[in-house]
């Protein structure tokens, strides 16, 4: 199976299996209200901040992994993902040359989120250190 | 408990060779975790080095500290003549390290799309530090001091219900936080008496809560020694490893998702915020293995949208404790600084044996007598995580449609509340403060704040002037002459506003006569009370 990395962040917990799912890019509560009334497990919900309270009905609905793209894994959201079970990576940062607009803007995080957006992924992940490298790419 | 690091080496023959054990090494230098962001404060402040976090960190922030009453040198003795200026400047800048310890790498998280988080903390600390210390002082003036540390020694008795040590930190820490948001935004001077005043009333009642729920033993703070929390007494650990048991095939899954559904639900239900939740430990059980215990809250009458865990009969709270396979996880280092950290972090699926209780009664004068928790089976279990998955829905469908206000002011009420009415149940003043002394009515400095901090303020101060430290005042070793503060209070007053326990609002019978030339509750020195907790709760109820 061919596959091309996207990005890299920081995982919450150590995948031992391969995490597989169509990405789905929410930027409002109303889409991921929207979202909930379709099967999760095949899916992984990308969104902007690493606070749980935006993300909560996807983790409360069994979605397949998650994708943030700010936060760290002490955050709220990062605790509770792993006592769902629910791989978790954060803080994603895209390779080189994917994303134009300058880092850290709204508008990257719109334009990040939107190369997600649709694309079917996989999770990797390497403890190193005191932390564990989590990848993300496109299969 | 005495120090830990003495404990595990007089109990060195009877525990196995956890790696994790190391952590207690008289000179271990522990796991640097987070190996980006210093603390920057003592740099920026006194000019001296970038301090880290972790066991070698916090080692390096008490060497910097002035006077070694942070070396487990906390005595009952500091809470009868009160804190030095010295003492309480040596206080101040540990919290403000430990603050970071704990919550630098979450300054990372971004703002919520659902919740304005950093503004409603923003804004509840400056609600806490104006009117905590006034319910601080009625409760001092009758109980003394002695009194809160009886309070948070009965904490250690029971389940379910409040944590002192967290309480304790949570009002050192937002009263901090309150502080520097008047005093960046200019609404108060740092050398202000009546200020300045409130603030040595929180932070020693608060330093007082964290003493005592250690079981007094000469720290107030985990990261003191080796973060360990044991928050609780040998009769309720007894209690607790009494019912253990082993997992069933499937009973861990179970667990975890419950916990998940229950920890999720009680974030929401404090708008995104830990304000209902609490680990201590570890306790050591067996040949060394560590246990963990979690309180979840789940129902908080007091709240307005508690309708959501009523309707759906969640309990005041859940209790889960865990005890860890250390060699199956590999672990190398557990801390408990209100949350259970482990290295490696997902300790769940190397949880051996575990306890789970349920809690219907919120907290009282008198601890709940540990036979009053129930035993949920698995079944149980999976009805709760049900239920909670769908508050956690109905939370969320109900919060969207808010205004920013009201978002803004929810959250701030759950940070408010609930780090003070655990302290007002306890001595019976919380129905005193809520019907008689608008425990719930917003500050008028509080309502300027609101309108000052927004354009990104919140977002800009909270990192730097909170996190790394750099906006925590000193106690001044000499006030102003003047307060600014009081002017601000008379004209408040001149508009109606009717709390401080002073101005228009007439002053409750046991407490007139006791006012400052502000108008306000005066409780100086020594700290002594005239009553215990419980005689204090049935002189408020039969007044």
């Amino acid at each position: 199976m061919s596959k091309t990395k996207l990005g890299e962040g920081i995982a919450v917990t150590d995948i031992d299996s391969t995490v597989e799912g169509t990405v789905n890019h929410v930027r409002t509560p109303r889409e991921v209200i929207d979202l909930t009334s379709e099967d999760l497990s095949d899916k992984v919900g990308c969104v902007r901040a690493g606070t749980s309270a935006f993300a909560s009905p996807l983790l409360a609905n069994g979605v397949g992994g998650l994708i943030t793209m700010e936060g760290a894994p002490q955050s709220h959201l990062g605790i509770v993902s792993r006592e769902y079970n629910i791989p978790c990576i954060m803080s994603l940062e895209p390779v080189e040359g994917l994303v134009d607009s300058e880092p850290d803007t709204d508008a990257f995080f719109e334009e990040w989120g939107e190369v997600l957006d649709g694309r079917t992924v996989a999770f990797e992940t390497e403890t190193a250190g005191g932390q564990i490298k989590g990848e993300v790419f496109e299969v | 408990m005495t120090d830990v690091v003495e404990y595990v080496q007089e109990h060195e023959d009877e525990f196995a060779d956890y790696g994790y054990l190391q952590q207690f090494a008289p000179d271990a230098e522990g796991l640097q975790i987070n190996t980006e962001i210093p603390y920057s404060r003592m740099q920026e402040v006194y000019g001296g080095d970038m301090v880290w976090g972790g066991i070698a960190g916090e080692r390096q922030m008490r060497s910097s500290l002035d006077t070694g009453l942070l070396d487990g040198n906390v005595t009952r003795e500091h809470f009868k003549r009160g804190f030095t200026t010295e003492e309480f400047n040596d206080l101040i800048n540990y919290y403000a390290w430990n603050t970071y310890d704990l919550l630098a790498l979450r300054a990372t998280e971004g703002e919520s799309e659902i919740i304005p988080r950093q503004e409603y903390e923003f804004l509840s600390t400056t609600y806490a530090i104006q009117r905590w210390p006034e319910f601080l002082k009625l409760i001092i003036d009758k109980v003394g001091l002695e009194g809160l540390l009886d309070v948070a020694r009965k904490g250690r008795e029971e389940l379910g219900a409040a944590d002192y040590n967290s309480i304790g930190w949570s009002i050192f820490v937002p009263s901090g936080f309150g502080c520097i948001g008047l005093e960046e935004l200019g609404l108060v001077d740092a050398d202000d008496p009546v200020h300045v005043d409130k603030k040595k009333t929180a932070y020693t009642a608060a330093a007082a809560l964290c003493y005592a729920s250690r079981d007094e033993d000469g720290y107030l703070l985990p990261s003191q020694n080796r973060y360990v929390a044991q928050a609780k007494s040998d009769d309720v650990v007894e209690f607790i490893t009494d019912h253990l048991s082993e997992f069933e095939p499937g009973d861990r899954a179970q667990l975890r998702q419950t916990m998940a559904a229950a920890e999720l639900f009680s974030f929401l239900l404090h708008y995104d915020n830990r304000v209902g939740q609490a680990d201590h430990g570890p306790y050591f059980v067996q040949d060394g293995k560590p246990m963990v215990v979690r309180e979840i809250g789940l129902s908080r009458p007091y709240l307005p949208w508690n309708d959501i865990a009523e309707s759906r009969d969640l309990p005041f709270s859940l209790v889960v404790a865990m005890v860890i396979e250390p060699d199956d996880l590999g672990l190398q280092e557990i801390r408990v600084p209100l949350t259970a950290f482990t290295h490696p972090s997902d300790y769940m699926e190397s949880v051996e044996r575990a306890a789970v209780f349920i809690r219907r009664e919120p907290e009282g004068v008198e601890p709940l007598p540990l036979s009053e928790l129930e035993r949920p089976g698995m079944d149980d279990l999976l009805d709760l995580s049900e239920r909670a998955n769908e508050a956690v829905t109905a939370w969320y469908e109900r919060a969207t449609p808010l205004s920013r206000r009201e978002k803004i002011m929810n959250g701030a009420m759950t940070y408010y509340a609930g780090m003070i009415v655990p302290l007002l149940r306890a001595t019976g003043t919380f129905e005193l403060a809520r019907d008689e002394l608008d425990l719930f009515e917003l500050p008028p400095m509080t309502s300027e704040f609101y309108y000052r901090m927004h354009g990104g303020v919140a977002k800009e101060q909270m990192p730097n002037q909170i996190m790394f430290g750099h906006g925590w005042s000193e106690i001044p070793e000499e006030t102003a002459p003047e307060s600014g503060y009081a002017d601000y209070l008379a004209d408040a007053r001149e508009m109606n506003w009717t709390s401080d326990l002073s101005g228009l609002s007439p002053v409750p019978e046991p407490w007139a006569g006791k006012t400052d030339e502000h108008n306000l509750l005066d409780v100086g020195l020594p700290y002594e009370g005239e009553m215990s907790p419980r005689e204090f709760a049935d002189f408020v109820a039969d007044r």
